[in-house]
């Protein structure tokens, strides 16, 4: 991608759009108001019901997401829609489009295409119970996406078709705190700290064709930043857009704006989120995407410029380049030859600019990356080759300290990597290796195999080494950074029939050189084991026990010099999912936590959570509800635990201290084109006076916090 | 109308009546299982599960009891509870007194339970309280809410779920202030066989560590009653016998507690069928 194309983008899309948002989005409006004229009854009730399972499948996965925080997988739930709008046909699918289904690992997969190659076209969807390694769970959890049809012919290949009959949705949210921060109140000398106000925002238009075609822009503002005024004359504090194709041809794939890059086992290229270890052992492995359109308002995990994917048959090349401003911390070089010369310490991905500081530390940085890959198939390897490069317009300083004194601090990087992955008959294998400019490799080796229907096993090692410098780095490990880890991992699906299913994984990691707070090279192992009993489609029970052992600097010591201990964190859950109604829906949560460290006495946590949900058939409005209460003895014993948001949002909160947590959300159908989602929510503590601290505590021992969204399709 | 006069009369005796205490026992069969027990069904459920005063044959049901905690008679409370089957429903009633002159707590709560499918139950119940203490220290009062739930997975397993006082009402005035207990708790009835029943809940009080508890309940004849519980966050034990002839049933049960001591009580129950 040249350098050029994608200034003339930036001109042309972003100077518009940052200059004056609403007029340009109801421009956009104006121009793709495309009629969809089919009224019948029985597509609004499939309309529910397909919603409904989006809903349902996104929860499925999202089970499994403990411990992260705030997920947007706005992307995710975009390619369910798209699949349910237009359900795959088994016939003509390819492998990429197929592996987007998310549901098949990869030797159900290959087992699927091999059936279609050996026996020929799906006669009936009913096929799928004789391919190898499918289970009924899976074929139930992709049936709705898919179909069996015969192939059609390729259509006619005019790209401005992408602009008929298209689908446009405009979303608008509205969050706040009741209780204000201190950060919004006066201090001492009389200032208030956060400039903007307390309101959240955000915006989004997109439209789309099918999977071909995605144009779109998103804007928002975080409580704190402010809006149309002083650091944001332009409205958002964020924006982001994309216009993003999809071909069958030479040219398959073209990405305007801001877009994701995802390859290999993500040691080099790869944008955006991850799974990590989860109770399904599956996602060890990162499925490949390649090119995506970014859509979420996460204001770092994105790459912003052109990227292109072509190529003849079995032969795909992608070029991207990306230029954004990233947020680092100036500083004044500390080399007395060089004192005039501006340095950044740090980069800061909190993505809010309330304060004098963090506002002076937007976009301080210019982040350039370009890279390359190439993904061929050869005698049935998959094989990729990776490189990028990464370049920033000040050096970048960590002032390093003895424990990260192998991280990368400095103004340029190269990394490149090969990835290969094959199956053959019951096994995949497939991994990564990479190198950086400075000598670190990094690399990452797996096996999955499905003895038969009922067991799968997954092996997993990676060898990060403590110097290897990459920046668009998610690969798989116990902690991010893909660097300075080594470790095998290995994990167990055996599902021996369709009630139970029995998942196990153990995982052994070493930390070659010192970490934040772990003052010498170390070692940790976590297992976890979960037994799920679904004695019918309408109830799921589990018992999940996990426990990870670490090395940490001791705490609590008079010592002058910090010295490892070991540190243990155990969790028991139980959780049991099940509709007494056809209507209504219950799950409840029972969790003990335990944090031990060596010569300290245990902390311990409990948490208890009822959730009534509540979608009566053929009515415009649906409930959620969650009441909670919870004891934990510090931070360290805290339990993580999903909640419904608002469609879109997904959140997966800390809880710890004590008191007590409640929702209540409820969604309208307003017409048939318009949601609306409203949510109110409350953390109630009984041991302390004062939330949080600094800029962000509140002065009161409860957080109440409102949400609006609503959708408008057209 | 006999059955409903009836039914009046022990409304009448029961608001009549002066009783109540802090963490509710519900009557001496519940007492001797720990009070545990939100998962099965009586009109003693009045003081644990607000869906649980759903049973099936009886018209009404009322019964009375008598707690002595360890064995000191200031600390000792009175229950009154009734229960009356309107249509597909069912509604309740409790009134509850604990204490003596100088500190009195009272409590009335209604309730009304009904079936939404086969297996499943829900109920709601509005209590109100008062607190008078005497030297000054003034009354005190609140209205507060639960709500219950009940499931039946199969003839042999059931579950139960109740949430007291979501939102945290206060006994305060200027003075000083005091929660009424907020709660949610989960149980499980699990029938070992005809005559052997083995319950258990956990719950957790806004204020307290986690208590889980299990209690047994063993019937070696068809009148006769065998219970005995524990419970972890007070470290209680509990025992107890029942005699239950076709209508009416008595109980007795003591819990008791390492450090002080023994906490006798008893209580009747008649049903109407």
């Amino acid at each position: 991608m040249n350098n050029g194309l994608s200034s003339i983008f930036y001109r042309r899309f972003f100077c518009v759009a940052m200059r004056n948002t609403f007029p340009f989005t109801l421009l956009v409006l104006g121009l793709m108001v495309f009629s969809q004229t089919t009224h019948a009854q029985s597509r609004k009730e499939r309309e529910a019901a397909n919603r409904a399972l989006i809903e349902e499948r996104i929860e499925l996965l999202n089970e499994d997401l403990d411990e992260n925080g705030e997920v947007d997988l706005t992307a995710l739930f975009d390619s369910f829609n798209a699949l349910l709008e237009r359900p795959l046909n088994l016939n003509s699918a390819s492998e990429d489009e197929l592996r987007a289904l998310f549901f098949l690992n990869e030797i159900q997969l290959q087992a699927l295409i091999t059936h279609r190659e050996k026996y020929g076209d799906f006669i009936s969807i009913y096929e799928l119970k004789q391919i190898r390694f499918l289970d009924k769970e899976t074929i139930h959890l992709m049936l709705p996406f898919v179909v069996v049809a015969e192939k059609q012919a390729v259509p006619r290949r005019n790209v401005l078709s992408v602009f008929d009959g298209g689908r446009n949705e405009l979303w608008m949210r509205y969050q706040r705190q009741f209780q204000d921060q201190r950060g919004f109140l006066q201090n001492e000398d009389g200032e208030t700290p956060f400039k903007g106000t307390a309101d959240r925002l955000y915006m989004r238009y997109r439209y789309t064709k099918g999977s071909r075609f995605s144009l779109g822009i998103t804007g928002e503002k975080d409580a704190g930043e402010e809006f149309f005024t002083g650091s944001n004359p332009n409205g958002f504090d964020f924006y982001s857009g994309h216009v993003f194709y999809k071909n069958d041809g030479f040219i398959k794939r073209v990405a305007l704006g801001d877009y994701h890059a995802k390859f290999g086992q993500g040691l080099v290229t790869w944008s955006g989120y991850a799974f990590g270890k989860s109770a399904d052992i599956n996602t060890a492995k990162r499925p490949t995407v390649g090119l995506k359109a970014n859509t979420s308002a996460d204001e770092n995990l994105f790459l912003r410029g052109g990227a292109v994917t072509f190529g003849p048959e079995k032969l795909d090349v992608t070029v991207f380049y990306s230029r954004k401003k990233i947020d680092g911390n100036l500083a004044e070089s500390t080399d007395s030859l060089n004192l005039d010369i501006q340095e950044f310490t740090s980069i800061q991905n909190t993505g809010v600019h309330r304060t004098d500081n963090e506002i002076a530390d937007k976009d301080g940085v210019i982040e350039e990356h370009i890279g390359a890959n190439v993904t061929t198939i050869l005698r049935g390897w998959k094989l990729g080759a990776n490189v990028v490069r990464t370049k920033y317009d000040l050096n970048l300083n960590r002032n390093l300290g003895l424990y990260n004194q192998f991280e990368f601090s400095a103004r340029e990087n190269t990394a490149y990597s090969i990835d290969y992955g094959k199956v053959w008959k019951n096994l995949n294998l497939y991994g990564e290796a990479a190198r950086s400019a400075n000598g670190g490799t990094a690399l990452i080796t797996g096996l999955l195999a499905s003895l038969n229907k009922q067991l799968s096993l997954s092996a997993v090692y990676r060898n990060y080494s403590r110097d290897f410098h990459s920046v668009l780095n998610n690969g798989f490990g116990e902690t991010g950074g893909t660097k300075n880890e080594k470790g095998l991992f290995t994990g167990i699906s055996y599902k021996p029939n369709r009630r139970i299913k029995f998942t196990a994984y153990a995982d052994r990691f070493t930390f070659p050189w010192l970490r934040f707070r772990t003052d010498a090279p170390s070692n940790g192992t976590e297992y976890l084991a979960q037994f799920t009993y679904k004695p019918s489609r309408s109830q799921e029970y589990y018992i999940r026990y996990r426990t990870e052992t670490k090395e940490q600097n001791a705490t609590g010591l008079e010592s002058i010099i910090d010295f490892p201990t070991e540190i243990t964190k155990r969790s028991l859950r139980f959780h049991a999912a099940w509709k007494p109604t056809a209507a209504f829906q219950l799950k409840s949560r029972l969790e003990f936590s335990q944090f031990s460290e060596q010569d300290q006495a245990d902390e311990n946590g409990f948490l208890f959570y009822q959730d009534f949900i509540y979608k009566p058939q053929g009515k415009p409005y649906q409930i959620s509800l969650r009441y909670a209460h919870f004891a934990m003895d510090s931070y360290d014993a805290r339990i993580y635990a999903y909640e419904n948001d608002l469609l879109y949002v997904f959140s997966v909160p800390p809880y710890f201290g004590r008191g007590s947590r409640m929702y209540a959300m409820a969604k309208f159908k307003i017409k048939r084109r318009v949601d609306l989602w409203v949510r109110w929510s409350q953390w109630f503590y009984n041991d302390r006076s004062t939330i949080s601290s600094g800029n962000n505590e509140i002065l009161n021992n409860r957080r109440d916090e409102m949400k609006i969204q609503v959708r408008w399709k057209f | 109308m006999k059955n409903f006069i009836l039914f009046s009369f022990f409304l009448g005796a029961a608001i009549h009546c002066n009783a109540q205490s802090t963490t509710e026992i519900a009557g001496a069969r519940y007492g001797a299982l720990s009070n545990t027990g939100i998962a099965d069904n009586s009109v003693w459920q009045g003081l644990l599960n607000p869906a649980g005063i759903i049973t099936t044959q009886e018209r009404w049901q009322a019964g009375a009891s008598y707690v002595n905690r360890f064995s000191i008679s200031e600390l000792s409370s009175r229950d009154l509870v009734a229960s009356l089957k309107v249509g597909k429903g069912r509604f309740g009633l409790v009134v509850h007194s604990f204490g003596y002159d100088a500190y009195t707590q009272n409590q009335f709560s209604g309730t009304y339970a009904m079936q939404l499918s086969e297996k499943f139950r829900a109920g709601v119940q509005l209590n109100y309280f008062n607190v008078s203490i005497a030297e000054g220290f003034g009354k005190y009062s609140a209205v507060t809410a639960n709500l219950g739930l009940q499931y039946d997975f199969n003839d042999k397993v059931t579950v139960g779920l109740v949430i007291k006082n979501p939102n945290r009402s206060e006994l305060s005035t200027e003075v000083m202030q005091q929660y009424v207990q907020s709660v949610i708790s989960g149980g499980l009835k699990y029938k070992l066989a005809d005559n052997l029943s083995l319950l258990a809940d956990v719950s957790k009080d806004l204020d307290l560590d986690p208590n889980l508890s299990a209690a047994l309940e063993y019937s070696p004849l068809e009148e006769w009653h065998l219970r005995g519980g524990v419970s972890t966050l007070d470290r209680g034990l509990s025992f107890g016998f029942g005699y239950s002839p076709a209508k009416w049933s008595v109980d007795l049960a003591s819990l008791y507690h390492q450090v002080l001591g023994f906490s006798p009580m008893i209580s009747f129950t008649y049903r109407n069928e």
